[in-house]
């Protein structure tokens, strides 16, 4: 059996099975489609809290004055924002998606809040990153890990550009271990979410690839593993808001 | 998850009000970079105020050093909200300790501190509301602080008079010597009647 998912036959697509090369397109097709109402829907899915979830990824994140960040997959820029005010004039953000449309909404929204100087835009792919090795103090990836067709080969990858001591930060969506809250966050993801998809950006199946996608992402135990593996020291794992979503933390030996 | 929310409700409601004191951002401005330390010993609760040129940034996690610290109960850091006068170490269960410049950097900042909290009021409920809000609190509140010292003063007179009328402890000794004796002399007496 091979490691790589890419010299693998199929690989998963919320819960079709689809050649490792065709993931990427559908993902993509997927983001291009709800790129323009991505903040509306979050806080409308999320009932705000995915500001209380990023919010403490920031904390945690340590980064200071003059520290190089990566916000992986930053889509709309929420954590490039305040990474911005962080690391200050000395400083340097760079906000990578692999989604050009994503990428655009991000970069306009920024441009229009002023936070201009210290922000950079790429469009990549987390299993390649196009930095030179040691470059950064500090990597994010919030809930976009699941959609990386090579999750190991990304996790990889983002230890190459990491400097020594840096520390990767990944806010995923996760498994809840109470059974109640599993029943009702089933219930809501795969009736209500594609639902509200319909209504407010006019896309029910990217919104239901949404639950499909989470539903088949790693659990918390197993993320953690995969981080060790890529070579990460001194993992651990936050659940919030009861498991619905984890923060994982890795240091690059 | 409540605390971050908690952290986060406190830090826009900061920034809003410091909008409203333009001398004290300047004067926090000279003090960008700085962190300090909060730390509630009952109850227990930590945070992290970030200062930086935009305003102030809470956190509940920090893991480089910090610039001052405060630490005391609920009691102490409520006090030092309240009185802007006095001197820091002289507020009771309070220690504040670190960079001695930043101490003294912040120490003034407080002491001058003046938020139009009336122009945030106003803002928001539009500008007739507004003062009439005001105008009703500060009606509230200084019937309250009439009401209150009444109170201290018709106490005082109250506790005098009952002093005249009310007896003192030796009083109330000796009487109740005399209660004894009498007792011992109506017992004695009841043993004689018993015998004859």
């Amino acid at each position: 059996m091979t490691d790589k998912v890419r010299d693998q036959d199929k690989t998963h697509f919320g819960y079709k099975d689809v050649k490792p090369d065709d993931k990427e397109k559908l993902v993509a097709g997927v983001f291009h489609s709800v790129a323009d109402s991505y903040d509306a829907m979050n806080d409308l899915m999320s009932m705000g809290v995915h500001r209380l979830w990023k919010r403490f990824t920031i904390e945690l994140s340590a980064v200071r004055k003059g520290h190089q960040v990566l916000d992986i997959a930053g889509g709309t820029g929420d954590l490039t924002k305040q990474f911005s005010r962080l690391v200050g004039d000395t400083g340097r953000v760079v906000l990578a998606d692999i989604n050009d449309s994503m990428l655009r909404v991000g970069r306009d929204r920024l441009i229009d809040q002023g936070i201009v100087g210290n922000v950079e835009y790429v469009q990549a792919n987390a299993e390649c990153l196009p930095f030179p090795e040691n470059t950064f103090d500090c990597i994010t990836i919030a809930f976009g890990l699941r959609n990386v067709t090579d999750k190991a080969e990304a996790l990889r990858s983002m230890c190459r550009v990491l400097k020594p001591g840096g520390r990767l930060l990944i806010l995923e969506f996760s498994k809840t271990n109470n059974p109640l809250l599993t029943k009702a966050y089933d219930a809501y993801s795969f009736s209500l979410l594609p639902a509200m998809g319909k209504l407010v950006a006019g896309d029910s199946e990217s919104y239901r690839y949404l639950a499909e996608s989470i539903r088949k992402h790693p659990d918390q135990a197993t993320l953690e593993a995969m981080m060790k593996e890529a070579g990460f020291v001194n993992t651990t794992y936050h659940n919030m808001t009861g498991g619905i979503v984890a923060l994982h933390k890795g240091i690059k030996p | 998850m409540m605390k971050t929310a908690f952290l986060a409700f406190l830090e826009t409601r900061i920034n809003q009000l410091l909008k409203l004191d333009p001398v004290t951002i300047e004067a926090l401005r000279s003090l960008d970079g700085s962190v300090i330390h909060f730390n509630c010993l009952q109850p227990e609760f930590q945070c992290y105020v970030f200062l930086d040129a935009l305003g102030v940034r809470c956190a509940g996690w920090h893991e480089g050093s910090v610039d001052v610290t405060f630490q005391g109960g609920a009691s102490s850091f409520i006090e030092l909200s309240a009185d802007r006068v006095s001197a820091w170490d002289s507020i009771k269960g309070l220690n504040v300790s670190g960079d001695p410049e930043v101490i003294a950097a912040l120490e003034s900042a407080h002491r001058k501190m003046e938020l139009d909290w009336e122009s945030l009021i106003c803002e928001r409920i539009g500008p007739v509301a507004g003062h009439t809000l005001v105008e009703g609190m500060r009606l509230i509140a200084s019937t309250f602080v009439g009401a209150g010292e009444s109170l201290s003063a018709q106490g005082a007179v109250y506790l005098q008079d009952e002093l005249k009328v009310i007896p003192s402890e030796p009083e109330l000794s000796a009487f109740s010597r005399e209660v004894d004796a009498l007792r011992g002399s109506v017992e004695h007496l009841d043993e004689r009647l018993n015998k004859s």
